[in-house]
C-alpha cells in the first residue's frame, strides 16, 4: 500500500518537476513593437553654397587671419561642417579653426596664414544638411545630404609695391588712391600731417585692417597743405611707402560791397558738409558752408579790415583750414600831399611825394606826370589858378616852381629878387603859398631879413628883364599870406596888429586897403563872385567885398552859421571850403579813427552830403581828408565820388 | 535556480516517503509588484537616448508557479517549505524604415519560503487555512539594448542580481478529494528589497536621483494549486 502511494508521489513529483521545468521556460518575454510609417527622404535635393565674405578672388590672398562666411541655399538645416586645406582637416582644436555654423543657413570659419607655407592651397568645405526625415538613422546622424565648396588661397609673406599714390579732391573729399596687385588684403596705417610753418603738425592716424580697397578718404580735410604717410602690413611684414603731399585752398573768399558800402564775404561751396566761422575784432559767426555768404562790415574809404576764416567739418576740428582775409578799399591815386581840381577842364592835379600828376576825371586816368618836382626835399604846396592857366608848387626854403597845369612840359623856377635892408639884392626863399589868381598874382610868404614875410608876386613878370619885378607887394612885419580872388582884384590878409583880416583892392599897380572883416580862414567863393567865405572856430560867415564896407571900414557877414552847434562833443578836426563845389565841409573823427565829412552848401548852409573814411594815425603824415568837386579824397591815395 | 529546484525535489522525496502526514502542492501563481524605481529608470532611459522610443510594457503583473511540501503536526497546524518562481519585464521600442532600436528589461524572481499554516475552518471537505511565510527572494535581471540600422545590428546586455527578504500572509481555501485536493490562495507579500548589483562587480544600478535601485516585488499574491496527501497513518486532516 505504502509502496503504491510512494510510487504515486514519485510520479507526481516527477510530473511536477517536468511541469516546473516547462514553466521555467515561460519567463516573461516582451514581444511588442512600435513601427513608425515614415517615408525615406528624396535621395537628392537642390542646394547651393555661396561664399559671402570675403570677396573672393581666385586664389584668395590670405594676408591675415581671415574669417570666411558661406551662405547655404537650402531649406534644410546644416548639421555639420568640415574644412580641409590641402587635404588636411581643420578642426576646432586647430589654431586655423574653429569651424562652426553660425546659424542654420550660414557657416563661418577662419584660416590663419601662419599655418601655411607661401604658395597656393586648396580649401575644401564640406557641409552636411539634415534630411529632416525624423528617422532613426537621421536622428543618429547617419542620414544627411553632403555639399562641397572648393576654392584656393594664396599665402605670400612678402609685401607688394603699392605705388603710385595719387591724392586729390573727389566729390569734395580729399581722396588718396593707390594700386595693389592681386587684390592683396593688407592692413594700412595712414598718418596725416599738416605742413605748417614750424614743421609738420600731426593730425590723425587711421588704421584699417584686412582691406582690399585702394582708396582712403580723409573726411576731415577741407584745405591746407597736407602730407600722408602710408604704411602697409600683412601677417608677416610691414612696409613704409613714400609720403604724398597736397596743397589746396578749398574756398576762395570774395569780399564785396553794395552801394551803401555794406560788405559781404561770399564763397562758392567746393567742399561739402563744412562750416565756416568768420572772426573779426568784434566777435565771430559760424554758418554752414552752404550758406555761401556772410554779412561783413561796412567798408569806408581807406578802410582796411582783417578777418580770420575757419573752415572745418563737424568732428574734425584739428583739420581746420585757417586763413586770413584782409580787405581794403582800392587806392586809385598815389599817396599825395595835395590835390587841385580843374573843373572846367575835367582835370585833377595830384601832388604826390615825388611827382605831380594830372588825371582826367571822373575816370581818374593819368594823363601826365611831372617827375623830379622834388629838389632835395618834397614839394609842400600846390596852388592852381581857377582858370587852370597857372600852377605853382614850392619846396621849403626854395623858390616857387611855375608849371602849366595843362602842359607839364612848361615848367620853370620862379626866383625873383628883393633888396634886403642893406640894399643887397637876394633871391627869395619861399616858405608858403596861399593862392594864385587867374592873371598870375601869387600870394606867398618868404624869408626876408630872417623873418617870414607875406607878399604878392607876379609870376608873369619877366625876371630876365628885371629880377626885382617879381615881388610886387610885401609886408615885412606880417607873416600872413595874402589870399587872392580868382580875378586878382582882391586879396585878403590877416592884420599884423589887430584882430581883423584886411581886404585889399587892386588899383592899377598899387593895392588899396578896402576894409576889414573878422578873422578866420579866408576863401574867395570862386568864379566871378566877390563873396568871401570866412571860417572861424565856430562860425562860417560869408562876406561880400564887392560893395564898399561901412563907414568904419567893416564888412558885415551876409550869412552866418554856427556849425559847431551841430557837433557838440565831437572831435572836429577841420573845417574847409571847396571853391569848386562852392561848399564847405566839417571833418569829425571818432576814437576808431573814422573820419566823417559833413558837406554843406555855401549858399543855403544845408548839408547835402556826408562822406566817411578811415584815417589811420600811423601813416607818416597826418592823413588829409578832402572834399572837392564832388570827390572825396584821402591823402593815402583813396578817392571816391560823392553823389 | 533550476538546479536548485531539481535538487530540492529529490531531497524531499525520501521525507515524503517516510511519512504518512505529508502533502505536496503544485500551484500556479499570479503576482503583482510595484517596481516604481525600475519604471523611473525606464522613463529616464527613454529620455536619455533622445530617440522617439515608445514604452510598450512596464513591469506588469505576471504568472508564476510554485511547489510546496508540508507536514501536519496536529489537527490545526502544519509547517511547510515552498519554492516559487515568477517574472516580469519592460520594453521600450522604436522602428522605422531605417532600422530599429529597443531595450528589454527582464526580471526573474525565485523565492524560498518556510511557512506555518493554521486551519481555521475544520471541515473534512472544505477546510480553510491561514498561513504566514518568511521569504528569501533572489532576483536576476537582464538589461539589453539592441540597435539595428542598415542591416547591421548590435546588442548590449548588462545583468544584475539582488536578494530580498519578505513576509507573506495567505488565506488558503481547499477542497479535498480523498488523497488529492485543490487549493486556492490569496495574500500579500511585503519585501525588504536589496540593491541590484551588476553581476561580478560591486557596482549597483541607480535611479536618476542617484539612489540604489531595487527589484520591488512587493504586491498581491494569488494562486491555484493541486496537491496530494502522503499519509503514514490516519490523521484528523482527512477524517
Amino acid at each position: 500500500m505504502i509502496l503504491g502511494k510512494l510510487r504515486m508521489a514519485v510520479g507526481w513529483a516527477v510530473a511536477a518537476i517536468a511541469v516546473s521545468l516547462w514553466l521555467l521556460s515561460c519567463t516573461y518575454t516582451p514581444d511588442q513593437k512600435f513601427v513608425t510609417p515614415i517615408q525615406p527622404p528624396p535621395s537628392h535635393i537642390v542646394a547651393t553654397v555661396d561664399i559671402t565674405s570675403p570677396d573672393l578672388g581666385d586664389p584668395f590672398p590670405l594676408d591675415w587671419l581671415t574669417v570666411f562666411s558661406l551662405r547655404v541655399g537650402s531649406d534644410k538645416p546644416i548639421r555639420q561642417v568640415g574644412v580641409k586645406v590641402n587635404g588636411r582637416q581643420v578642426d576646432p582644436g586647430n589654431p586655423a579653426g574653429p569651424v562652426f555654423p553660425n546659424d542654420s543657413k550660414e557657416v563661418r570659419f577662419q584660416l590663419n596664414p601662419n599655418d601655411f607655407p607661401d604658395g597656393v592651397h586648396e580649401v575644401v568645405v564640406t557641409i552636411s544638411l539634415d534630411t529632416q526625415s525624423g528617422s532613426l538613422l537621421n536622428k543618429l546622424g547617419g542620414e544627411y545630404y553632403l555639399l562641397e565648396k572648393k576654392f584656393n588661397i594664396s599665402v605670400n609673406r612678402a609685401l607688394p609695391n603699392l605705388t603710385p599714390f595719387t591724392v586729390g579732391m573727389e566729390n569734395g573729399f580729399m581722396t588718396l588712391r593707390w594700386t595693389v596687385p592681386n587684390e592683396r588684403k593688407l592692413d594700412y596705417e595712414i598718418s596725416t600731417y599738416y605742413l605748417i610753418p614750424g614743421g609738420p603738425n600731426f593730425i590723425d592716424r587711421k588704421i584699417f585692417s584686412n582691406e582690399s580697397g585702394t582708396v582712403y578718404v580723409d573726411s576731415g580735410f577741407v584745405g591746407g597743405n597736407v602730407r600722408y604717410h602710408v604704411a602697409a602690413s600683412n601677417f608677416a611684414n610691414r612696409n613704409f611707402y613714400p609720403a604724398v603731399e597736397k596743397k589746396l585752398s578749398p574756398v576762395k573768399f570774395l569780399f564785396q560791397t553794395d552801394a551803401n558800402k555794406a560788405g559781404t564775404i561770399s564763397w562758392l561751396q567746393t567742399v561739402p558738409h563744412a562750416i565756416v566761422t568768420l572772426v573779426n575784432s568784434e566777435g565771430s559767426r559760424t554758418v554752414p558752408i552752404t550758406q555761401e555768404v556772410l554779412l561783413a562790415d561796412t567798408l569806408f574809404l581807406g578802410d582796411k579790415r582783417t578777418y580770420r576764416v575757419f573752415l572745418h567739418r563737424n568732428g574734425y576740428a584739428k583739420q581746420t583750414f585757417d586763413t586770413t582775409i584782409s580787405i581794403s578799399s582800392h587806392p586809385g591815386l598815389p599817396v599825395f600831399r595835395d590835390v587841385k581840381m580843374l573843373p572846367a577842364q575835367s582835370k585833377l592835379m595830384v601832388m604826390g611825394q615825388s611827382n605831380t600828376y594830372r588825371l582826367s576825371i571822373p575816370s581818374m586816368t593819368r594823363e601826365d606826370s611831372l617827375s623830379r618836382h622834388t629838389a632835395g626835399s618834397p614839394a609842400l604846396q600846390l596852388v592852381v589858378s581857377e582858370n587852370a592857366q597857372h600852377g605853382v608848387y614850392m619846396h621849403p626854403n626854395g623858390g616857387p616852381v611855375l608849371i602849366n597845369p595843362l602842359n607839364f612840359s612848361q615848367r620853370q623856377s620862379f626866383a625873383p629878387y628883393v633888396l634886403d635892408p642893406f640894399g643887397v639884392g637876394r633871391v627869395i626863399l619861399t616858405n608858403g603859398l596861399s593862392s594864385v589868381s587867374n592873371g598870375g598874382l601869387l600870394g606867398l610868404s618868404f624869408l626876408y631879413n630872417g623873418a617870414t614875410t607875406g607878399a604878392v608876386a607876379d609870376i608873369t613878370a619877366d625876371l630876365n628883364v628885371d629880377p626885382y619885378a617879381g615881388v610886387i607887394w610885401k609886408d615885412s612885419a606880417n607873416a600872413a599870406m595874402p589870399v587872392f580872388s580868382p580875378n586878382g582884384q582882391y586879396f585878403i590878409i590877416k592884420s599884423r596888429t589887430r584882430p581883423f583880416d584886411l581886404v585889399y583892392h587892386k588899383n592899377g599897380s598899387s593895392w588899396d586897403s578896402l576894409g576889414q572883416m573878422p578873422t578866420g580862414a579866408k576863401f574867395f567863393r570862386g568864379g566871378s563872385s566877390t563873396e568871401v567865405v570866412s571860417i572861424g572856430s565856430a562860425f562860417v560867415d560869408v562876406f561880400d567885398v564887392g560893395p564898399p564896407p561901412d563907414a568904419s571900414g567893416n564888412f558885415h557877414s551876409l550869412r552866418s552859421l554856427n556849425y559847431m552847434s551841430f557837433f557838440g562833443g565831437q572831435n572836429v578836426v577841420q573845417t574847409n571850403y571847396d571853391p569848386v563845389s562852392q561848399s564847405f565841409y566839417v571833418e569829425t573823427r571818432d576814437a576808431r579813427n573814422y573820419s566823417t565829412l559833413f558837406i554843406y552848401s555855401i549858399t543855403s548852409f544845408s548839408r547835402f552830403a556826408k562822406a566817411k573814411a578811415f584815417t589811420p594815425p600811423s601813416v607818416p603824415n597826418t592823413v588829409k581828408h578832402i572834399y572837392t568837386g564832388g570827390f572825396h579824397f584821402l591823402s593815402t591815395g583813396f578817392v571816391e565820388s560823392i553823389p | 535556480m533550476r538546479r536548485f529546484i531539481t535538487l530540492l525535489a529529490f531531497v524531499g522525496l525520501p521525507v515524503i516517503g517516510q511519512s504518512q502526514d505529508w502533502y505536496v502542492t503544485a500551484s500556479g501563481t499570479y503576482t503583482t509588484n510595484s517596481m516604481s524605481q525600475l519604471k523611473t529608470i525606464q522613463e529616464s532611459y527613454v529620455a536619455l537616448t533622445g530617440l522617439p522610443l515608445q514604452t510598450l510594457t512596464s513591469f506588469p503583473p505576471y504568472w508564476g508557479f510554485g511547489v510546496a511540501v508540508g507536514r501536519s503536526f496536529n489537527e490545526r497546524y502544519s509547517l511547510g517549505l515552498s519554492v516559487n518562481y515568477t517574472s516580469t519585464g519592460g520594453r521600450v521600442y522604436y522602428e522605422d524604415y531605417s532600422g530599429s532600436v529597443y531595450s528589454d528589461q527582464i526580471l526573474e524572481a525565485l523565492s524560498l519560503e518556510p511557512y506555518l499554516q493554521y486551519r481555521i475552518i475544520d471541515s473534512p471537505v472544505w477546510p480553510v487555512y491561514v498561513s504566514l511565510g518568511l521569504t528569501w527572494v533572489q532576483t536576476n535581471m537582464s538589461f539589453s539594448e539592441v540597435v539595428s540600422i542598415g542591416g547591421q545590428s548590435s546588442k548590449d546586455i548588462v545583468k544584475f542580481h539582488s536578494n530580498n527578504f519578505g513576509l507573506k500572509p495567505l488565506l488558503v481555501g481547499q477542497r479535498n478529494f480523498g488523497d488529492f485536493f485543490l487549493q486556492a490562495s490569496l495574500g500579500f507579500e511585503i519585501q525588504l528589497a536589496g540593491k541590484l548589483y551588476v553581476n561580478g562587480t560591486d557596482n549597483v544600478m541607480t535611479t536618476p536621483s542617484g539612489e540604489p535601485a531595487t527589484a520591488q516585488w512587493t504586491g498581491l499574491r494569488a494562486g491555484l494549486g493541486i496537491g496530494i496527501f502522503i499519509r503514514g497513518k490516519e490523521t484528523d486532516q482527512n477524517k
